[in-house]
């Protein structure tokens, strides 16, 4: 028992990337601060990439004529463009707010509420 | 295959903790600091899945560069200590469980057993040489040629997004007085008016005098030897 525990397998960074998203995904849903926020989402897409890089070397696609094509990497390689651009936009963001507001309180972002 | 056992459990509760220091920790930096660690544990888990490239790619953009994008942002906001919690507490407690039952599901995932494709002898030797980076961009630049350059289209607007979003407004608001900006009873209706009107139309010489022009024409012209 305590041996299936310890021999990683697919499944222990299935479990892992799952525990950081969730992570990730209460930072989001409970944090006021738009920073924290940006953190957090960082998380969940980190989570996500240890997903796709485990998947990637425990099932080893192949083309069809049998050379291997990383597909995990690559998709890994693209969220990593994503968050990077993300990251500079939502500080973007943050800062616009910031000079508007004069704060990063999530709650106090009511602009469009009638 | 026992060193990356062990390995794996050095990284992964890590790389757990530092995540749960990112959302409860109390203070901003401090959480921006476990972020880097969360970044650096999860490159050392793509080492251990033969990611090699990724692994120093995730050092590079997310350990060093997001970071020190996000601590630029607690700087320029301010690490005020408001209290960094929903309003209600029964709503924060409903998102907790939330999670919670997330967590859950959890458990039947973590006893299925998956169909394992194993590696062909050639990729074994490829990684044991060369590493993961030549398949990489084998990949890239031929299957995914497309959505490669869609990226690098995406970087350029988020780029271009992100200048304009954060430069300085030229619109006066409430909270900030921006000089730039002239009060709106001192604009005129036509060019002239405005520029008359204008505050610092002192510092900007309508147009040169003629023989100040000339003299200044001479002078080079002498200076060039003509």
């Amino acid at each position: 028992m305590l041996d299936t525990v310890f021999n990683v397998t697919l499944t222990h960074y299935l479990v892992l990337a799952s525990v950081l998203f969730i992570i990730g995904l209460v930072g989001v849903m409970t944090c006021r601060n738009v920073i924290r926020v940006l953190m957090s989402l960082e998380l969940m897409l980190n989570a996500v990439n240890i997903n796709m890089v485990a998947f990637n070397n425990y099932l080893n696609p192949e083309m069809a004529d049998g050379t291997p094509l990383l597909s995990g990497h690559v998709f890994s390689i693209f969220i990593l463009t994503i968050a990077a651009a993300e990251a500079a936009v939502g500080l973007a963001i943050v800062i616009a707010l910031y000079r508007q507001r004069a704060t990063v309180d999530m709650e106090t972002f009511n602009l469009l509420k009638g | 295959m026992i060193v990356e056992n062990i390995l794996f459990w050095i990284f992964a509760p890590l790389a757990v903790t530092a995540a749960l220091g990112v959302v409860f920790h109390r203070s901003l930096i401090y959480s921006a600091l476990f972020l880097i660690v969360v970044f650096l544990s999860i490159a050392g888990v793509f080492v251990l899945n033969n990611a090699d490239f990724l692994a120093v790619a995730q050092t590079i953009v997310y350990g060093v560069g997001l970071t020190i994008v996000i601590l630029f942002g607690i700087m320029f906001t301010g690490d005020r200590p408001f209290d960094d919690r929903l309003a209600s507490p029964g709503k924060r407690l409903a998102y907790l469980i939330v999670g919670a039952m997330l967590l859950a599901m959890l458990i039947p995932a973590a006893v299925y057993q998956y169909n394992i494709h194993p590696a062909s002898e050639a990729l074994i030797a490829t990684y044991m040489t060369e590493g993961s980076t030549g398949l990489l961009g084998l990949a890239l630049f031929t299957q995914y040629a497309l959505p490669f350059e869609v990226a690098s289209v995406l970087l350029l607007l988020a780029m271009v997004g992100a200048i304009i979003l954060s430069k300085k407004q030229m619109v006066p608001t409430e909270k900030t007085s921006v000089k730039y900006a002239l009060p709106s009873t001192t604009l005129g209706s036509t060019a002239e008016e405005i520029y008359e009107k204008a505050p610092f139309h002192g510092h900007l010489p309508k147009e040169q005098p003629a023989s100040e022009a000339e003299t200044n024409g001479a002078e080079t012209q002498e200076m060039i030897g003509v």
